[in-house]
């Protein structure tokens, strides 16, 4: 009889998955060894990608991944925010939208021909849109995919209802801190770092690729500096248009600057750019 | 700070005399041996530990100055700037018992809510005491005014336990204490006892009702004023309520928001009292407490060691400018 | 550990030996093939040798084993946010292992290190948390005692980055408080500084007078004032000269001791007077390299006398001037020059504890001015805007450092503009700052006398 006791004291945690590629889900089953660790200090009641056994709610937590992309998904998500005491969610898809959410900016109906033989069947919303833009959040862990260790952090701190620790700078200061040589400069590449948050180790520039902001604006950026002053040094208006756009396109951050980037074909910044000998 | 300002304010033995506290990193272990709960509104949890250091070299020389704060550390959840709000005074026997002190905590961070869930007998790590503290030795003889805001009279109650225990040390000395509502004043059950003790207490409150309370339960029943504890000190201005205020030989010791000790230091000179007897503790986001960490810069100073206490004369200028 | 001693060990400073024989400090001329003698001889002393190498399209520090590691032949060309390696093509210039000017790493890197574990106690929660031992046994306590380092030899070393420890070691070393993980670290740091015989473009040693001239026996640098003052010191010094047109000498280093321990090793290596003409190739490739140091960084406005004004003042006074807003539409807040700086010194603490919340850690990492979380006091950050986050960052390093430290923050090693990705170029900032603007100047408060 002690099992269940113990069971049951131990939070519920529900992982469900909306529109998305299921790479999140598969950071928490990359977990290992923590994972064992992790099952001590909670309950998976329902965790399709690791287990048939999916139990019903209510849930103590709900980890969501994906998307709303479906006229069906907006009812699930209302469902299961009823169902669970918090919800966080969880990657690049639940929190902004996704790369899905390239088709905000274009015509649905035309999309929908040219990719589907029988277009009529599908039923899709319009635009691909973050979790919180339809019921409340408790904690948003950005990343494509999220970090495994600020995923076990999260979960951790939510099952014991204390504030996550999760770094609010921007991906510069670790990627300095590990010893990478900044590939804007000494490269020439161009690079996402600056405007974009932490959390992801700094992983590109190490391996000498520029960030591709996979983990989301910072809490503070100044998107127009590092197009006027970084990224139109090594590419043009549309390039760095659609660099802005490929993992966060609906971050207003983002959206906002590949706009103004794509509208303007000269470059805006008049302000004495530094001489480059 | 000048040297002689600060001589009078370190002549306290130090803990860091010792070489191994020379290195600020290393915690010394206390013992949770009381929990006062102060406030329990529903926007406002506020406690106060009573810790003992354990004994040790340190604890022996442990001793601190009004004004100072401790790094509390919870490992675990980190590290957080408090300020003392009193020694600790056996009840019975009315005396100071040695490494044991008290620190009044608003939850309200990650490591404060951590430290909400403590209870008595969990240990947890002290460093300090750091910073400046209030200076006591300027207030003998004089009229002395206390001007606390909300929280900030926590780190004043160590100033009203020493005037009380000497009070004909003092001239005249006040306390004006200003807070959101009533239900969030805090130490409501001390104030008769210093007003018993010579001190003139003198509370207001910005609502007499709690507006961030929905659906308070109790009507309002304050009858006392409803403003800021600038009105309470701008009220001085008036001799004839007022014939025995004398700027000239009045210190002044603020704490509350930054906005509020700005307004009330910039009154305080308007009734002619000099800058240089103003004084305010300051806040900043204070991590290491000696000055290596960087983060509570404010101009010049690093305020976990120049500070928290700061005299007017040098904080004047630095309040004036925005987002310093 | 045994009870720290109530003063700390100290560096030999430069002066005469005891016994007799030539004063230490003599400059003598030794082969290339000498600095490989002189590792091996580190390394057999149990220093972890680190010098500069090719890595990540940039010359950094690392360790090394061999004088093959070293860069020979290559050199770099800096501008404002522009770093590239270049190779020297021809005779002599291109046999030299040091004509290449500062890398983005500085020996920030190694004594005050991006990420380090703080001591204290290794387990979390209350009734778990065990720092009695800490306090009752303090010669044998484990969580205490800093970790044990390998000690480190720096080649290469520049007279700027010399400064820029010595401002380092103020910050971290001075009474009362000690940063344990520091001191060890550079107390045990053997320095083997090699003069500049080329300067970048985005160099202004000069004008801060920290360079590029190494200090000398006969040479005093630039002694930062203060009683506990640690001396611009070296244990010895390296200068490459390659032959001109005419010149009796091969390609060889002058080598000087400016410690006791540096001569000890100097000692050990075959060595040479060095000739009249090889000391006056000296002279003049210094000399070459101060024509070479364009950039400077600007004094304050001329006083009535005419005398250059303190930059301090002047910056103070000019708090609200509106090129800071002008710098903040192009400075991305990214942190870099914070990074690459080798006085900047903020850090912050992260507890990290474990899954089962058995055990935690501290763990310091770099922060800086420039993250908006920084400054986070009563639920916001103070500093919430680019434009009060850069004039934090300006105007401590060149001004209210002097209140809190008694010099500047700044080297003049010019690394904030080679590698901030945007080339915002603090020295053409400094001017345009200095330039008459509507917003009245403000009172300036006394310089603070901490010392």
């Amino acid at each position: 009889m002690e099992e269940p006791m113990k069971n049951s004291c131990k939070p519920s945690v529900a992982v469900v998955k909306f529109a998305s590629c299921d790479g999140c889900q598969l950071t928490l089953l990359n977990c290992e060894e923590e994972l064992l660790a992790l099952a001590d200090r909670i309950e998976f009641a329902h965790f399709a990608e690791a287990s048939s056994d999916l139990r019903p709610g209510p849930y103590d937590l709900a980890i969501v991944e994906g998307s709303i992309s479906t006229p069906k998904d907006l009812h699930r998500i209302v469902e299961l925010r009823a169902q669970s005491k918090k919800l966080i969610t969880i990657g690049a898809c639940a929190t902004a939208g996704g790369v899905q959410a390239l088709r905000n900016f274009a015509d649905h109906e035309e999309f929908k021909k040219a990719v589907y033989a029988s277009p009529e069947m599908i039923e899709s919303l319009a635009e691909s849109s973050p979790i919180a833009q339809h019921v409340q959040v408790d904690f948003e862990l950005r990343g494509c995919p999220v970090d495994k260790h600020q995923l076990i952090e999260v979960v951790l701190a939510m099952a014991s209802g204390r504030r996550p620790k999760t770094s609010t700078e921007c991906v510069c200061q670790p990627c300095k801190r590990r010893g990478t040589v900044c590939v804007v400069v000494a490269q020439k590449k161009a690079c996402l770092g600056p405007v974009t948050q932490a959390g992801c180790g700094a992983i590109c520039p190490a391996y000498d690729r520029g960030c591709y902001a996979c983990f989301g604006p910072a809490s503070q950026t100044n998107m127009q500096a590092l197009s006027e002053g970084l990224l139109l040094n090594q590419m043009s208006n549309t390039q760095a248009s659609m660099y802005l756009q490929s993992f966060h396109p609906a971050s207003p951050e983002f959206q906002s600057e590949s706009r103004r980037l794509e509208e303007s074909p000269r470059r805006l910044w008049q302000l004495q750019p530094p001489s480059r000998s | 700070m000048n040297s002689e300002r600060s001589s009078s304010l370190v002549d306290v033995p130090n803990p860091h005399s010792d070489p191994i506290d020379r290195d600020p990193w290393h915690p010394h272990s206390a013992t949770i041996r009381r929990i006062d709960r102060e406030l329990d509104t529903p926007t406002s949890s506020v406690f106060t530990l009573e810790l003992r250091l354990e004994p040790s070299p340190y604890a022996d020389a442990y001793c601190f100055s009004p004004g100072q704060f401790n790094m509390l550390l919870l490992p675990g959840s980190g590290e957080v700037a408090i300020s003392h709000s009193g020694p600790s005074i056996d009840r019975t026997s009315r005396t100071v018992s040695p490494g044991t002190f008290l620190h009044t905590i608003r939850a309200i961070g990650r490591v404060t809510n951590a430290l909400e869930k403590l209870r008595v007998g969990d240990e947890l790590g002290v460093r300090g005491p750091y910073g400046t503290s209030w200076p006591m030795q300027q207030l003998i003889g004089q009229d002395v005014l206390l001007l606390s805001g909300g929280l900030g009279m926590a780190p004043l109650r160590p100033v009203v336990y020493a005037i009380e225990s000497r009070r004909d040390d003092f001239g005249r000395v006040d306390l004006l204490y200003g807070s959101r509502s009533p239900e969030t004043i805090l130490y409501a059950s001390e104030l008769d006892a210093w007003k018993r003790a010579g001190i003139g207490v003198e509370t207001i409150v910005d609502h007499a009702q709690d507006p961030l309370v929905e659906n308070s339960p109790c009507k309002p029943t304050w009858t006392g004023p409803v403003g800021n504890v600038t009105h309470l000190l701008n009220r001085r201005s008036s001799l004839l309520d007022y014939p025995d205020f004398h700027p000239e030989r009045t210190q002044v010791l603020l704490c509350g928001p930054e906005i509020m000790m700005h307004r009330c230091a910039q009154s305080a000179r308007k009734l002619g009292i000099p800058a240089s007897s103003i004084w305010l503790s300051m806040e900043r986001n204070m991590q290491c407490g000696v000055g290596y960490c960087g983060h509570c810069q404010w101009g010049p100073l690093f305020l976990c060691k120049d500070g928290p206490v700061v005299p007017y004369d040098l904080a004047e200028t630095l309040l004036e400018i925005k987002d310093l | 550990m045994t009870a720290p001693p109530s003063k700390p060990p100290s560096i030999d400073s430069p002066g005469m030996l005891h016994d007799a024989g030539p004063p230490y400090g003599t400059p003598r001329w030794i082969a290339p093939s000498q600095l490989q003698s002189l590792i091996d001889i580190l390394r057999i002393e149990n220093y972890r040798v680190l010098a500069p190498t090719l890595d990540q399209h940039a010359i950094v520090y690392d360790e090394i084993t061999s004088i093959g590691q070293l860069p020979k032949g290559y050199s770099d060309s800096q501008a404002p946010a522009v770093y590239q390696l270049t190779q020297t093509p021809s005779a002599p210039e291109n046999q030299k292992l040091f004509h290449f000017n500062l890398g983005p790493h500085s020996p920030k890197q190694f004594l005050f290190p991006p990420n380090s574990i703080l001591p204290g106690p290794q387990k979390a929660g209350p009734q778990k948390a065990d720092f009695n031992d800490a306090d009752s046994n303090q010669s044998s306590d484990s969580s205490h005692e800093p970790q044990l380092v390998q000690p480190m030899a720096i080649l290469g070393l520049r007279a700027c980055e010399l400064a820029a420890i010595a401002i380092q070691d103020r910050v971290l070393m001075s009474p009362p408080f000690i940063d344990s993980q520091y001191a060890l670290r550079r107390k045990s740091l053997f320095v083997i500084a090699v003069q500049c015989t080329t300067a970048a473009s985005t160099c202004f040693c000069h004008s801060m007078n920290t360079g590029p001239e190494l200090p000398g026996p006969e040479l005093p640098g630039p002694e930062l004032p203060g009683p506990d003052a640690n001396p611009i010191t070296y244990d010895l010094a390296l200068t490459e000269l390659v032959p001109s047109n005419h010149s009796q000498f091969t390609h060889g280093f002058l080598i000087q001791a400016g410690s006791r321990r540096g001569q000890v090793i100097l000692d050990q290596l075959p060595s040479e007077e060095p000739t009249p003409e090889i000391l006056e190739a000296k002279k003049q490739t210094i000399e070459a390299v101060h024509k070479k140091i364009q950039r400077a960084m600007p004094s304050g406005p001329s006083n009535i006398d005419g005398q250059p004004g303190d930059l301090r003042d002047a910056l103070l006074a000019r708090l609200n001037h509106p090129h800071w807003q002008n710098v903040a539409d192009r400075c991305l807040s990214c942190a870099n020059c914070t990074m690459v700086c080798p006085t900047c010194f903020c850090s912050s603490v992260d507890e990290v504890s474990d899954l089962l919340n058995e055990s935690s850690i501290r763990q310091r990492h770099w922060d800086s001015c420039f993250n908006p979380d920084f400054s986070h006091t009563s639920g916001a950050p103070v500093r919430n805007t680019v434009r009060s986050r850069y004039r934090q960052w300006l105007t401590h390093k060149l001004a209210t450092w002097f209140d809190q430290f008694d010099s500047s923050g700044c080297v003049g090693c010019g690394r904030c503009i080679t590698w901030c990705p945007v080339g915002i170029d603090l020295t053409q900032e400094v001017a345009k700052l200095l330039e008459p603007s509507d917003a009245p100047l403000l009172n300036v408060p006394p310089r603070l006398h901490h010392r």
